[in-house]
Order: C-alpha cells, then structure tokens, then sequence
C-alpha cells in the first residue's frame, strides 16, 4: 500500500538520520518504561504482600468473634474438604517475653509442628536452628525478636501471659500460688525478609500455647487453611459456610459459649492493607497515566509539526489523486508505528531496568530506606500480564489518537491551498 | 471552440489513447478533455470580495495544446486549480472528458485526477524521500495501477528524456531541470489525456528551461495528451494551437495561432 510505503519513507529517510522517528519513538519509549516499571514495581509489592499473607495465614481462616477454642478435629475435618491441600489448628495471643534482662511484648503463635508447615511455610524462613528440634520446651523467633532481646540458639528466654501476670498479681496480694512463668529455649531464627514478620513472630507449640493461654486440651481457637489453587479461596469459604459439620459446629459454638464462627479468605484478614496498596497502585496507574498523556500530547505537537512541513507533499499528493482517507492513512500510520515501536523499546527499556532493579536501589542508597519502609530485604519482582497490556492499549491508542488530529488536518486540507504552499 | 493539435506528426507510442482516426474513417464527435462553462472565482479579502476569475469559458480537445499568459496575480494559478479540481469555482461547471465534476466530492474528483490529469509545477515537487523511480511510481500507485507494468513503463521513459542511470538518485542528488524531467515523466505515467502545466521553466536556466519544454511538448504531442500551459514566457506560449491571455480575470483567445 502506497500510502504505508510513504509513511516509512518520512519516518526514515534513506541516508539521513530519522531525528523525528528516533526522537518521538523514544519518547513514547520513556513514557512506557516509566509506566510499565511504576506499574510492575507496584504490583510486585501488591503480590509480595499477599503472598507473605497468605505465606503468614494460609488461604483460608477459621476462627471465633470472641476467640472461643473450637475442637481440633474440626480441622481434620476441614483438611479433607475439597480443594483444601492442609487444615491447621493454632492459638495467637498476646506474652510478655524476656531474655538478657530485656523484655519484649509480642504476639505469641502456638502452632501444631505436626501440620503446620503444610499450611504455613515455617520450615523454609528458618534461617538458623533445625525444625526437628521445635518442642513444647522451645521457641523459635523472627530474626527481630531475637536481635532485641540479643538471644541466640541455644539461649533462654522467659515467657508469660499478661493475663497470668495480672493474674499473679492479684494472687499474689491474696497470699495464693501464682502461675510460675515459662522458660524455653531458643530452637530456631526465622528469616522471611519481611520486617514486620522478623520483627513480631515467635512460634511455640500449640500444647505450650494452651498452657500459656489456658485452652482446653484437644481445641484451638483458630485453624488456617491452605488450598491447592488460592485462586478458588472465595469458593472453598462458600462450601465450607455450606458445609453440614461447619454448620453444626457453628450452632454448638454459639449454643455453649454464646460465639459466632467466623470463616474468613486470606485477603479479609488484611483488607485495609491490602485495600490501601491497591489504591496506591491505582493512583499511581493515574498519576502515570496523566504522565503519558502531557508525553502524548507532545508527540502529537511535533507531529504536527511534522505534518506542517508536509503541506506541499499533501498538496502534491491531492494533485496526483490521493485520497483524503489515504492522506490519512499516511499519517496515522506513522502515529501507529510510533506507538508499537515506542510501546517495543519501552517494553525493553522496562524489563532492563527490572532485571537490575536491586543494583539500581543499591546505586542510589536506597536499600535501608527499602527495608525500613517497605519492609523488604529485596526488591520483589512479579510480573502481571495485564500491566504490560494496559500499557500496550494506552499507549498504542493514546499516540494514534494524538497523531490523528494533524492527519485529519492534512487530509482535510483544500488542495488548493496546499497548492499554494506548493506554488510559493 | 475546439481546435486541432498544430504539430500534424503525432509519433505511435506506448500511449495508445487519443490516436488519430484513420482519414477513411468518419470522424467520431470528440468529447473534449476539459470543458469549463462560465467559471467564477473570487476571494474574501478585508476589502471585501475580489473577483480573480471572471465568466472562463473553455474547451479543449484530445492531444490539443493551449497556453494562458498574464501578469503576475491574474489568476492563472487559481484557474489552472479550477481546472484541474484542486479549488472549486463559485459558480459555472467544469467537465472532464464530458463528465461533470464541479460540485464533486473530495475523493471523487481525486479519484478521476489521479487517471485523467497530470501536473507538472514549476517548482518540480518530487517527494524528496523517494528515488526518481519511486517518485514516478508513487502516481502509479496512487491511480491504482499494477506496479510491475508501471515500472517497466516509467524506465522507458526516464530512459526517454535521458534519466535511465538516475533512477535510483533521490531528487537531492538530481539537478533542477533532471528534477522536472522525473516530474514530467511522472505527469505522463497514467497516461492522463491532460497535462496542466504551470510555469514549469520558472526555475530553470534559459537553456535547460527550452530542453524542458521542448521534452514536454515532445512527450505530450508523442502521447497525443492534451496541455494546458500556465507561462510568462511568450517565446513558448507561442508555440501553443490556442493562446489566451487572463486580463483581470477575464480569458481571451490572443490570436488563432499557429496552424
């Protein structure tokens, strides 16, 4: 088609370096990086936060309004439901813990070291110590925990309830037998990368949990779920809402101690965090967006200008017979193949830019600001398809729609004055 | 008001159109290439409105050449893009090939000007990215043609007015009158039975300027195409079947010319 071969020959003039093709293309081609790069960075904290939630809480959660212990065999039942790969039974309360004459107030998980690592993946963030060695008379901490109380494998920390302190201080006064607290050795140092999970977990058994926590022997006041495919978490949460036992288990939770069951996916447990970094996302994705259209408008100006020095071949072109739709086509083709080579080399530029994206923090001294905020150790990287085709579609629709105003201008053009041009 | 062509030797070429009918033969009615009834042109100036072209009344035949003269701002521009439907009349008809266009769309009157006219400007205008062969097949193109005959064809032309080895030089590595050579040629590949020509030795030198002109008389009158030549040049105007002078808008036949 004449009207494309004409295109290519403006864009790159045979022996002449294309100043206008290499110019608006890489201009489309930083929009797009920063775009695709904001977009994939965005996402890759969305998705790393997820996944450490779910990694922290499985996919599914079972628990009580009021924390009231549910049977142990519940859980069984629910591991064999379907689409359920693991069910879980743990206690989380709030220990007072003490080592090297310091303290720390944190949350405590009693877990059952039997399952729990089909549900949460302990054994892989266990950076120190052997999993095999975790029993009732151990403890594992998060890397923070035990940099604070400056323990090590092997030390011994003292941990209590603040219920069985305030309780002991009362039985105290009364001249009763207070509740002695309990001393554990340090078994194991967890490493997830994420601050807020090295900073707060520590891990007992569930049966040292229960006797920290006074649960009744055989129960546990919540279960998490890990499912075969967490894509289908809404779908396991309505079978089990529908399932008979969950149903009954239900009513005698609410019958003896006045409890609801609660059945929760991964993504409830931390909505408005979860809520806030796709807000954060979205903003940017506008912010980003408005970014991409000033860069569009520009391209869509030196297309103009591009169009303007045209007027005598568009004259030229009517006196021989073309068309104004293949004036047009000239045109936005032009801006077309501005757009998909742009959107190409930004695509590359973005992915470069990715691929060393932890030597680029590093560069700029940003990593403990990284750590610090953002609670990483490394920069995440997951790559969403869609963002790579949103900005494929606004790019690509974006710079032809800008690049169609000076082509209907051209096109609509009285010949005779473009003839004119040309007659000067 | 139609005349015949003065050169009386039309050569046979490629161009098989508008051949002479054979003396034996009775003459069919001729449909004249251009036929242009009462045009009218003004222009919205802060004065009001100035009349450029007054009541143009014109005819011209197959292979027929006729040139226009005037001064400077008499509209001889203007009446050539009246002519050749780039710019519309305020108010008379023109036809092309006994076909009325005025009043036509856009597109339609392009679609008919890529087959049926050919211009040649004084200032060459040959799309400065593409070779001279592409320049010529650009309007092949454009006309819809089959590129492979096209290319054939524009080679044997460039050939013809002495531009074979140039026809991969693009128009910056050609000089003036080798640039309105490969704009010539490009007038003529569709064969058009008309060529507006307007002022196309305006830019040349004394010498190249007569090689020009007589290469596009040669051309045309070996096609048997009909021109219509806009000039200052009364040398070559002289040479027109039909001179008319444009005086203040108003067109007249300056004498009966030669033959």
């Amino acid at each position: 088609m004449w009207s494309f071969l004409l295109a290519r020959k403006q864009l790159f003039p045979p022996g002449k370096f294309p100043v206008f093709a290499f110019v608006s293309i890489l201009g489309v081609a930083l929009g797009v990086t920063a775009l695709l790069v904001v977009q994939t960075v965005m996402n890759s904290f969305g998705e790393e936060h997820r996944r450490r939630i779910r990694d922290a809480n499985g996919d599914v959660l079972v628990l009580t309004r009021h924390n009231s212990p549910v049977p142990v065999s519940f859980a069984a039942a629910l591991a064999k439901m379907r689409g359920v790969l693991a069910a879980a039974p743990y206690a989380e309360d709030g220990i007072v813990v003490m080592g090297n004459d310091r303290f720390d107030l944190n949350l405590v998980r009693g877990i059952d070291p039997a399952v729990e690592d089909n549900v949460t993946p302990v054994k892989k963030y266990l950076a120190t110590g052997k999993w095999e060695d975790f029993d009732d008379e151990r403890i594992i901490l998060g890397a923070g925990v035990a940099h604070r109380l400056g323990v090590r494998i092997g030390d011994i920390v003292t941990v209590q309830s603040p219920k069985k302190i305030l309780a002991a201080l009362e039985a105290h006064e009364d001249g009763k037998r207070v509740s002695q607290p309990k001393d554990l050795e340090v078994c194991g140092i967890l490493e997830t990368g994420f601050r807020l999970a090295d900073e707060k977990t520590m891990l007992v058994t569930l049966r040292t949990a229960r006797d920290l926590f006074d649960i009744p022997d055989g129960t546990a006041p919540r279960i998490h779920i890990k499912l075969r495919d967490h894509q289908q978490t809404e779908a396991c949460v309505r079978d089990i809402m529908g399932a008979k036992f969950a149903i009954e288990q239900a009513r005698q939770i609410q019958e003896e101690r006045g409890d609801e069951l609660l059945v929760h996916p991964w993504y409830m447990v931390n909505r408005v965090f979860l809520e806030s970094v796709d807000m954060e996302k979205q903003m940017l994705f506008f912010l980003m967006f408005i970014i991409t259209l000033v860069a569009s408008f520009s391209i869509g100006s030196t297309m103009f200008s591009h169009v303007v020095r045209r007027t005598r071949e568009i004259g030229l072109l009517s006196a021989l017979g073309a068309r104004p739709v293949q004036i047009l086509r000239i045109f936005v083709g032009q801006g077309l193949f501005i757009g998909v080579a742009g959107y190409g080399l930004g695509v590359v530029f973005a992915l470069l830019i990715l691929h060393f994206r932890q030597e680029i923090v590093s560069l700029l001294g940003a990593q403990e600001r990284l750590s610090m905020q953002y609670l990483f150790s490394r920069v995440p990287l997951h790559y969403a398809g869609s963002d790579f085709v949103k900005a494929a579609a606004l790019t690509i629709i974006l710079i032809t729609l800008v690049s169609l105003f000076p082509a209907l201008w051209a096109a609509r053009r009285k010949p005779s004055e473009a003839m004119r041009d040309v007659a000067q | 008001m139609s005349l015949s062509r003065t050169d009386p030797k039309p050569m046979k070429t490629s161009f098989a159109h508008n051949a002479e009918p054979s003396p034996a033969a009775p003459s069919p009615p001729q449909i004249p290439v251009l036929s242009a009834v009462g045009l009218a042109k003004s222009f919205r100036t802060p004065r009001g409105m100035l009349p450029v072209i007054a009541d143009v009344t014109l005819s011209v035949g197959a292979g027929e050449f006729a040139s226009i003269r005037g001064g400077s701002g008499a509209g001889k521009t203007t009446l050539l893009q009246i002519l050749g439907g780039l710019d519309r009349p305020d108010a008379g008809e023109l036809y092309w090939g006994g076909e009325l266009v005025s009043g036509r769309g856009n597109a339609f009157l392009a679609v008919r000007r890529a087959t049926r006219i050919g211009f040649v400007f004084q200032a060459y205008h040959l799309v400065p990215e593409l070779s001279a062969l592409e320049n010529i097949l650009l309007a092949a193109r454009i006309a819809g043609r089959d590129t492979g005959s096209a290319k054939a064809e524009a080679l044997g032309l460039l050939d013809r007015v002495g531009l074979a080895e140039r026809a991969t030089h693009l128009p910056g590595q050609l000089s003036g009158g080798e640039c309105q050579r490969v704009a010539l040629v490009r007038a003529l590949i569709n064969r058009p039975p008309l060529i507006l020509a307007d002022e196309p030795t305006g830019n040349l030198d004394e010498r190249t300027g007569e090689e020009i002109m007589s290469l596009l008389l040669d051309l045309t009158r070996t096609a048997s195409v009909a021109l219509v030549l806009v000039t200052h040049n009364a040398d070559f105007a002289s040479r027109a079947g039909r001179r008319f002078i444009l005086r203040g808008g108003v067109l007249t036949l300056a004498d009966a010319g030669k033959g």
